[in-house]
């Protein structure tokens, strides 16, 4: 009788624990792409509607208003190629300067090396806002404010210590002994890092750069302050408090932000799947 | 000349001296084994060789030109380490061709070089394999061939196969074996395991504490050790050692164990006259005869059986002399059983002494 009902106790059990892990499942779902959902449906709906105080996800009539005005404003176009160019710009000097870093943290030993290593991520920590100040005496000297590349040192800076860090730990992934075999098949130092550590390190390499170019994109702080308008700080700027906001156009120009990181992203996972490197 | 020269060489690692004073010679298509425990100094010593370890002090010679100013790439050494280093970005051939492509050979010569290489080792099939699919042997072969393709002068394998499992090691060992016949490549190699460098090496160098002990043939160091360390080394199972004083009795030299007496011993075996009066006798479990009774008489020592074991193939008595737990070979296991009286001699002209120090004396 007893085995009878611990079996069904059992079976309760497990019954339970499929119901919690497919309700945590659907309000993962939800936490994480309602929100989207939200401004993506807000980006077709009419500015009318949207003030009418009528609500609905799903039942309204489409209009398309707010991407025609977005596309037809030459300033997204602007802010777009300002984005572009400093976080790609940032992402690719940060990454190679951090690899380097990387690579002498892992490879070479010297009185302190840990310490410093750590210094360097702690400088990740260091609010932005406490370096704001100085960078904006440094740029007024140079009248740099409003200048597109004042934003590549801060940009570098804010990237360099993760991109240390990551890269650190997958370059002491790489044996040694790999390098050491190039060096004796007649490789210098630089042809080691070259044709051995960077190749062995690519899934590493995309990853960094992904993360640095999601962070860099995002970025809106240095931009709004050194008076760069990147498209976040387009979008930003859409935002009224005293006339009425223009909800739509402004989830639209919000939907078009999030475009290009994601399918940066999504390109790059794929690489990185395919090719994962074990040693 | 010596196609490599070694000449007291010294690295410090710290406080540790792991080369000190280390001088060799290698001739032209020598099998060379390091031999010796691990931490004994015979990886850095190969390292040396290779450039990627800058020794404290000494010279290296490779072909008769001194190589201390070289990088590794420029000595004309091949090196293999204890796990394939196969490039993971690359796939068989490209691995294969890389020291190639390094050195701008052109590309039909590599081509060519790559496949020969990859016959030579016997895995044409896999030159467009990743490297991801190959097994352990498969990936060992391909290194030997992308060393093979360098040509080189000297051939540095650094307990090459020590990953391996048991039967794949005997057969990649035998594979060396082949390709030094047929390529006639100097070889140096390390290793730990005494079996191994017995069998693979034409001349072997017995390392501990950063010194090489000995230097002979694998017969010579078996036969002649130098010393206690490669007396106890060198060949399986391990030699006795069984304390004892030498002393003088009617004139000539005899040798007390516990208070028995072995001997007379020749003073013209000795190869130099012992100075202090404790000595160790060394000799080997197939060295030691016993007989069942208790025998008295010269060369003769009595003990009782402590235990017995046996392989299969070899089987063993150990019983105690002079303190020291000692084996002894015999043919039949049955004969014997736990507090038998033993009596024992050994063969006089394999027996070993050694000195306080642990030089060998005869």
């Amino acid at each position: 009788m007893s085995k009878k009902q611990t079996s069904g106790i059992k079976w309760l059990r497990k019954k339970f624990s499929s119901l919690l892990v497919l309700l945590l499942g659907v309000g993962l779902f939800l936490f994480v792409f309602l929100p989207i959902f939200y401004i993506a449906t807000m980006s077709i709906k009419s500015q009318s509607y949207v003030v009418s105080g009528e609500f609905s996800l799903i039942f309204f009539k489409p209009s398309f208003n707010a991407w025609i005005n977005t596309f037809n404003n030459p300033r997204i176009w602007t802010g777009l190629s300002l984005s572009v160019r400093t976080a790609t710009i940032s992402t690719v000097i940060a990454v190679i300067l951090g690899t380097m870093a990387a690579y002498g943290f892992s490879r070479y030993k010297f009185r302190g090396d840990d310490d410093f290593l750590f210094f360097i991520l702690t400088q990740r920590m260091l609010p932005p806002i406490a370096i704001f100040l100085p960078y904006t005496l440094v740029w007024q000297y140079l009248d740099m404010i409003g200048k597109w590349y004042n934003l590549l040192i801060p940009y570098i800076l804010i990237s360099l210590p993760i991109t240390t860090w990551l890269m650190h730990a997958y370059i002491n992934n790489i044996p040694i002994e790999l390098e050491e075999s190039a060096r004796v098949e007649g490789c210098s130092q630089l042809e080691v890092l070259w044709r051995i550590v960077l190749p062995n390190s690519l899934p590493g390499l995309l990853m960094t750069s992904m993360f640095n170019f999601a962070l860099l994109w995002n970025e809106y702080m240095f931009a709004l302050f050194f008076r760069n308008r990147t498209l976040p700080v387009e979008v930003g700027a859409g935002i009224r408090y005293v006339e009425l906001t223009p909800w739509p156009t402004l989830s639209a120009q919000g939907v078009f932000l999030m475009v290009l990181p994601a399918t940066f992203a999504f390109y790059l996972q794929k690489r990185i799947r395919e090719q994962p490197i074990t040693f | 000349m010596y196609t490599l020269e070694v000449k007291n060489l010294t690295k410090i690692f710290g406080e540790h001296k792991a080369n000190d004073n280390v001088s060799l010679q290698i001739e032209k298509g020598e099998f060379f084994v390091l031999l010796g425990p691990s931490g004994c100094g015979k990886s850095t010593l190969l390292r040396s060789v290779a450039g990627l370890e800058i020794p404290d002090s000494g010279e290296i010679f490779i072909s008769g030109e001194s190589v201390m100013d070289k990088e590794p790439g420029e000595r004309d050494v091949a090196m293999m380490f204890q796990q394939a280093t196969l490039y993971p970005n690359m796939n068989v051939f490209d691995n294969v061709a890389f020291p190639l492509k390094i050195k701008g050979v052109d590309k039909q010569k590599i081509e060519k070089q790559v496949t020969d290489a990859l016959e030579l080792v016997q895995i044409p099939e896999k030159r467009n394999s990743n490297i991801k699919n190959l097994s352990g042997g498969e990936a060992q072969r391909a290194m030997i061939a992308r060393v093979l393709v360098q040509d080189p002068e000297v051939f540095l394998l650094d307990e090459p196969f020590s990953s391996l499992d048991h039967q794949l090691r005997v057969y990649m060992r035998k594979e060396i074996m082949r390709i030094h016949q047929k390529t006639g490549v100097t070889i140096m190699f390390v290793t730990h395991n005494q079996e191994e460098a017995m069998k693979v090496g034409d001349q072997l160098a017995i390392m501990n504490n950063g010194r090489i002990e000995q230097v002979g043939t694998p017969a010579e160091t078996l036969q002649q050790p130098n010393n206690k360390f490669v007396a106890q080394f060198i060949g399986h199972p391990q030699m006795n050692f069984i304390p004892a004083e030498v002393s003088e009795q009617d004139g000539q030299l005899v040798l007390k164990v516990d208070s028995q007496t072995y001997g007379p011993i020749a003073q013209e075996d000795l190869i130099k006259q012992p100075e202090s009066t404790d000595l160790t006798i060394g000799v080997r479990p197939e060295e030691v005869s016993v007989e069942k009774e208790k025998k008295s008489g010269e060369d003769k020592l009595n003990s009782k059986v402590e235990f017995t074991e046996s392989t299969g193939a070899n089987n063993y008595i150990h019983f105690d002399l002079g303190g020291a737990s000692v084996q002894a070979s015999v043919p039949e296991i049955k004969d014997w059983d736990q507090g038998d009286e033993v009596s024992v001699s050994f063969n006089k002209e394999r027996l070993k002494l050694f000195d306080p120090d642990g030089e060998r004396i005869k």
